[in-house]
């Protein structure tokens, strides 16, 4: 299947049964396959945690986060020792064995009935504790609590900030009903939070994490329904409200990066345009007028320009242009089909799929260089969205007739498997944003 | 407010004229204007001016005025409604052979308006040539009969980008709808949706349930 990119090894499987979901479905099935080439990375040994019932789990899900970004390889140890904080003289004993970044960390049942984590992360060759962090909260957040690790660690080493605790939503289709899921960015904890029979596309986070945009139809028209949520629980705090409906097709909704405005596309008398609404009155203004198809914008950082992508030339390309003045300017040239651009945080690239005439694969546009590179391989990637760091893209792709999500690193090195529960059609993902402290 | 000042003024008129004949005449021309009430309140508070021999005689015709111009007024209701029932009659036998008329041309096996469905290429909303004959059906008939109502519902194949097949699909949509227009249809007859590739007809990844997805459906409405 990944014949094209040479897979050195499959690093890991796991396999996890979720909780019953909210709107029905018993039980599901989660699958996260991790699969990863071979190169340089940094060296890393997470020892198990010391301690109660589930300190094993907490490194285990450090080691799983760190190593699934493709960036790091994780060294185990044999010897089943020193799993608590290091005294001065045990760092020439990790040095002799080649250890360069070492985890500790225990893990402890609270009396109050809260549970407590501690880790260290150690920098063996300069023998100095590079961090050291404890976190109390409730029994139910021990994933995050890992995930919030992780992110130290990332963080500490990398010289970026981790993803780990972010949230993406995506849509489950079934054959008479869609429904909006907030899963943890690796996949575990997927909740149901919205069900309808109309199919539901284009979910987008707010900037905040604190509303999701979407589409759905509403007699039988695509319009924008924007749903409150509580992003770092992961579940609905209120109903969707609709925005308009302005008349004709409402669809492909972008946050300014204020979260006050959305830009939508407006499709009506043979045209499809990029309008921005105001969420405050839902007064709209024409961004794109041309007698073709504008769609799919995307904000950069400043909210001063958007790219999107138009057919006005035939065919289905991406385009940039200032949200004050009319200066399209054509972005992409190679091959016959490119859509949904995604500007990343930084505005350094947008994220695309590019149509070579024989499959469809996202890629990503630099956009100092102009140059676009591919990164995956499946013959139906769409729908990609960005980690708020920049440094994952998730995508919708599909294995046997159903809809999965794939994730690729930024620099194509790591590439992760998501599949939902059994039978389940999985698709449009959206990456939230940063989980604020 | 108007009925007042009309009052006060047959009362001036009834006081300075203070002659049976003149407020026979004042009645007969107030009869018009007031309504059952206002005429008995009129008529009673003329009675301190007149004798009450004269009121009770004009009364009394008056009375047989009302009751002959209210049994002409019943009959020419009564001749209305039946006219109208029958006008209504007719007209919903007339629409009832009209709707069978849609019904039956609608659905003759042979006929080109039992084909409801026109395919694409990929990424395309061109109407290829050899649906042209189906789209003219249609075009004619719904400018044969200008209350038919369709909806076009613009469908695209699974690949590429949902946001632009939902573009796409809304473009095949309008395309027709303009080619029919062209035919002859009225705007208002039809209606433009565009579900993408959001609801497929065909499930199969292969290109012979790819190629029945890229379609636009015309769907009467009854």
């Amino acid at each position: 299947m990944f014949s094209i990119f040479r897979i050195a090894s499959v690093l890991a499987k796991i396999m996890c049964l979720s909780t019953a979901l909210f709107c029905g479905v018993a039980s599901s099935q989660v699958e996260v396959e991790i699969i990863a080439d071979e190169g340089s990375k940094i060296p890393i040994t997470v020892l198990p945690f010391e301690g109660d019932g589930k300190a094993r789990l907490m490194s285990e899900i450090i080691s799983a986060d760190l190593m699934k970004t493709g960036l790091f390889a994780i060294q185990d140890v044999k010897k089943d020792w020193g799993r608590n904080k290091l005294n001065e003289s045990e760092y020439s004993d990790w040095d002799s064995r080649d250890v360069q970044n070492l985890v500790v960390g225990k893990f402890i049942d609270l009396d109050d009935g809260r549970i407590q984590g501690t880790f260290w992360l150690y920098d063996i060759p300069g023998q100095a504790m590079s961090v050291g962090y404890q976190i109390k909260d409730d029994p139910t957040q021990i994933r995050r609590m890992a995930h919030h690790f992780a992110d130290l660690i990332y963080e500490k080493i990398t010289g970026d900030k981790g993803v780990f605790r972010t949230k993406i939503t995506y849509v489950v289709r079934a054959k008479d009903q869609s429904t909006l899921v907030i899963a943890d960015s690796d996949g575990h904890n997927p909740k149901e939070i919205f069900s309808t029979n109309e199919p539901i596309l284009s979910p987008r986070w707010s900037p905040d994490g604190g509303q999701i945009a979407f589409v759905s139809f509403l007699n039988r028209k695509a319009a924008v329904h924007v749903l409150p949520v509580d992003y770092d629980r992961s579940r609905v705090t209120g109903k969707p409200r609709i925005i308009g409906p302005y008349p004709g097709s409402n669809s492909a909704p972008a946050w300014s990066p204020d979260g006050k405005s959305l830009a939508i596309t407006i499709s009506k008398d043979g045209k499809s345009n990029i309008f921005i609404v105001s969420l405050e009155d839902e007064t709209k203004r024409q961004i794109t007028n041309s007698r073709s198809i504008n769609t799919e914008p995307s904000f950069s950082s400043d909210g001063k320009n958007i790219v999107f992508t138009s057919d006005r030339t035939g065919r289905p390309q991406i385009y940039q242009t200032s949200v004050r003045t009319v200066s399209e300017v054509r972005l992409t040239f190679e091959g016959r089909y490119n859509a949904s651009p995604q500007f990343s945080a930084d505005d350094a690239f947008v994220a695309l799929i590019h149509y070579d005439e024989r499959k469809f694969n996202v890629g990503t546009l630099d956009m100092k260089s102009g140059v676009v590179e591919i990164l995956t391989n499946g013959s139906l990637d769409q729908s990609p969205s960005i980690s708020p760091n920049g440094k994952v893209i998730v995508y919708a792709s599909e294995a046997n007739g159903r809809g999965i999500l794939r994730f690729v690193s930024k620099n194509g090195r790591a590439k992760l498997r998501y599949v939902g529960p059994e039978g389940d059609d999985i698709r449009e993902p959206s990456w939230g944003p940063f989980i604020k402290d | 407010m108007t009925m007042k000042l009309l009052l006060a003024a047959g009362l001036i008129a009834a006081c300075v004229g203070c002659s049976s004949k003149t407020k026979m005449n004042a009645d007969i021309e107030q009869r018009d204007l007031f309504d059952e009430s206002d005429r008995r309140s009129f008529e009673q508070t003329t009675e301190f001016v007149d004798s009450s021999e004269a009121a009770s005689e004009a009364e009394l015709r008056a009375q047989q005025d009302e009751l002959k111009q209210e049994f002409e007024r019943e009959e020419q209701r009564l001749l209305e409604e039946r006219t109208k029932l029958d006008t209504e009659n007719a007209e919903k036998q007339k629409a009832m052979q009209r709707e069978a008329d849609i019904k039956e041309q609608l659905s003759q096996d042979d006929s080109l308006l039992t084909q409801r469905s026109i395919f694409y290429d990929f990424d395309s909303s061109v109407i290829k040539q050899e649906y042209r004959p189906i789209v003219e059906a249609h075009g004619n008939f719904l400018k044969q009969y200008p209350s038919v109502r369709i909806r076009i519902e613009g469908n695209c194949d699974d690949r590429g980008s949902r946001e632009y097949n939902l573009a796409l699909g809304q473009s095949r949509a309008e395309q027709l709808k303009q080619a029919l227009v062209l035919m002859g249809a009225g705007l208002d007859q039809i209606d433009v949706v565009s579900y993408g590739a959001e609801r497929p007809f065909a499930f199969g990844l292969d290109n012979a349930s790819r190629s029945k997805n890229r379609r636009s459906d015309l769907v009467y409405i009854d």
